[in-house]
């Protein structure tokens, strides 16, 4: 990849890129992020590097890479900020279930806010994290939190026929969401099992592309009972019937710009992430032409 | 009846779909085929040196492929020996299509995993393959249709149209839309209307209509809802019209109508 013009604020922020375990001491795998094309190599000594790839087949070794939750982290520029704090990851109550990498052909914004719209839970998943008959979306509490830098939706309520892998019957589940940048966003909610604990789901998108992405997630769970593969299986599913819908979600690029919409309680997450994205003065896979 | 099982095979789905079909209880065997390539592990490949999902356990008699397990399935426990016909020409033209379906369609269950593990291809050969292979299937049942018979390979649904539906029915997700192909849109439909029938995720059941209302009212809904950038956008999608697939306009329009309820607004309101 020739210098090309990149967007400044796209290459200051942190990106999952990969699973640590995926590259062995000796190995090296190459992958894109926001256009580019990376080689991750791990010497023999288990230390990962990383390396932007030119046009021609030269290599420009990059600084800002640090394996962290397992997960290998990258930033192409100098990072204006520390990665994302998920002390959960060490407690050693919880299962780390990695659902290893899935490709969705659209921008991470709108993996994003998929993810932390509440509203489509009756229709997408419907028998899971929603039914038919508790399609209403209750108000809840949008906020922003760490100097703006995160956006969060809270004391969000809903019936969830089966909440988790480990849900026995329906139950009114209290969700937290963390958005902490336009592609990374994590949701704290009840445990079934573990009463007054929350489970987490971390959502790491890697935009490849303006309008293709990976998308790295972990759950972390409390679950006695179930295998890991049962509940790979039920995240597996969930997120499947996401992508479906994800995949047919038109312009691509996210639209940042107000459009004629009639608000629901429903879309304050939504409105609230758009806005906040407008206004970061981020580029890079959102549409910013006036409706 | 245990089944090696991964929930977003297309192969396995064809499995288990006839087994819904059928009402045979079953146990899966729940298998990390991605991330963790279980189907590779040493274990799996000693019950099956192809190291293949479906694979299935009936009291330790063990098949895989999921064509060869429809046709066990069918023979042993269809009693009515309808979704597998055993007069000589009716059973060829069944095996014909299962060999279609396990052949011909395979390249768009590789396009499709392809993509959704992350290994997108530009120019994916597999996508131009399947392509000709559901143009090849468009034609048949277009014909079928015009003698007056709703299915694949008989007058009544087969394994070949089980084997068939799950590939067909996934194209969107391996980048193939259905919208060039109404022939197969009508056979997809009739097929998620037979008694049993099961979803895999990709794969949405027939709409459920909660007002009776007629196609007009329908179509109202759907333009405001079009029209307005969509009530439930983020599920929905910002969608454009015409252009985004006829799974998408079917979910949009369930939810205008779940929208226009709980909203209240009406339909007919001008714009
Ligand atoms: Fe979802």
């Amino acid at each position: 990849m020739t210098d090309k013009v990149l967007d400044p604020v796209a290459l200051s922020d942190w990106y999952v890129v990969a699973t640590a375990s995926e590259i062995e001491p000796g190995r090296s795998e190459q992958t894109r992020l926001l256009g580019l094309d990376v080689v991750l190599r791990r010497n023999t000594e288990g230390v990962c590097g990383a390396s932007l790839l030119a046009g021609d087949g030269a290599e420009r070794p990059m600084t800002s890479i640090v394996e962290r939750y397992g997960l290998i982290w990258l930033c192409l520029g100098t990072p204006r900020r520390e990665i994302i704090a998920i002390p959960e990851f060490d407690e050693s109550q919880r299962r780390v279930i990695r659902r290893g990498r899935i490709g969705v052909a659209t921008s991470g914004q709108r993996v994003i806010e998929n993810f932390v719209d509440l509203s489509h839970f009756s229709f997408v998943h419907t028998g899971t994290l929603g039914g038919y008959d508790n399609a209403e979306v209750p108000e809840y509490r949008v906020e922003f939190r760490e100097d703006a830098t995160e956006l969060w939706a809270t004391e969000c309520r809903f019936m969830q026929p089966k909440a988790s892998a480990a849900a026995g019957a329906a139950e009114d589940v209290l969700y937290d969401y963390r958005i902490w940048s336009p592609y990374i966003s994590v949701i704290y909610k009840d445990s079934l099992v573990c009463r007054g604990k929350k489970d987490l789901i971390c959502l790491f998108v890697q935009p490849l592309e303006e309008t293709v992405s990976v998308v790295h997630s972990c759950a972390l769970v409390h679950d006695e009972t179930n295998s890991d593969n049962h509940i790979l299986h039920f995240y597996h599913e969930i997120f499947a019937q996401d992508r479906s819908v994800l995949i047919q979600q038109l312009p691509k690029k996210l639209p940042v710009k107000p459009r004629r919409d009639i608000p629901t309680i429903s879309d304050a997450t939504s409105i609230a992430y758009r806005r906040w994205l407008d206004k970061s003065g981020l580029e890079f896979g959102l549409d910013r032409s006036l409706p | 009846m245990k089944l090696y099982d991964y929930i977003l095979d297309a192969d396995c789905y064809k499995v288990r779909l006839l087994l819904a079909f059928l009402r045979v209880p079953w146990q899966p065997v729940k298998l990390n085929v991605h991330p963790g390539r279980d189907h590779h592990a040493p274990w799996f490949r000693a019950l099956n040196p192809r190291g293949e999902i479906p694979l299935l356990d009936d009291d330790g008699f063990i098949v895989g492929s999921a064509e060869a397990i429809l046709v066990y399935l069918a023979t042993r426990y269809d009693e009515k020996r309808t979704w597998l016909p055993m007069t000589p020409t009716s059973m060829a033209t069944v095996m014909q299509w299962l060999q279609f379906a396990s052949g011909d369609l395979a390249p768009l269950s590789r396009a499709r995993m392809r993509d959704l593990t992350g290994q997108m291809l530009q120019e994916d050969p597999d996508r131009a393959q399947g392509r000709s292979a559901l143009e090849i299937l468009e034609d048949h049942l277009c014909e079928r249709e015009l003698l007056g018979d709703e299915w694949v390979a008989a007058d009544h649904p087969t394994i070949a149209d089980v084997a068939i539906f799950a590939p067909t029915a996934l194209a969107e997700e391996a980048g193939l839309s259905l919208e060039n192909f109404p022939a197969i849109w009508r056979w997809v439909d009739r097929m998620r209307r037979l008694p049993g029938f099961i979803v895999m995720p990709g794969i949405f059941p027939v709409p459920l209509l909660k007002h009776d209302i007629g196609p007009s009212l329908a179509s109202a809904i759907l333009c405001r809802c079009i029209v307005t950038n969509s009530v439930r956008k983020s599920s929905a999608g910002d969608c454009s019209f015409p252009g985004h697939g006829l799974l998408a306009t079917e979910r949009v329009l369930n939810q205008a109508q779940d929208d226009s309820r709980r909203m209240q607004f009406s339909p007919f309101v001008p714009i």
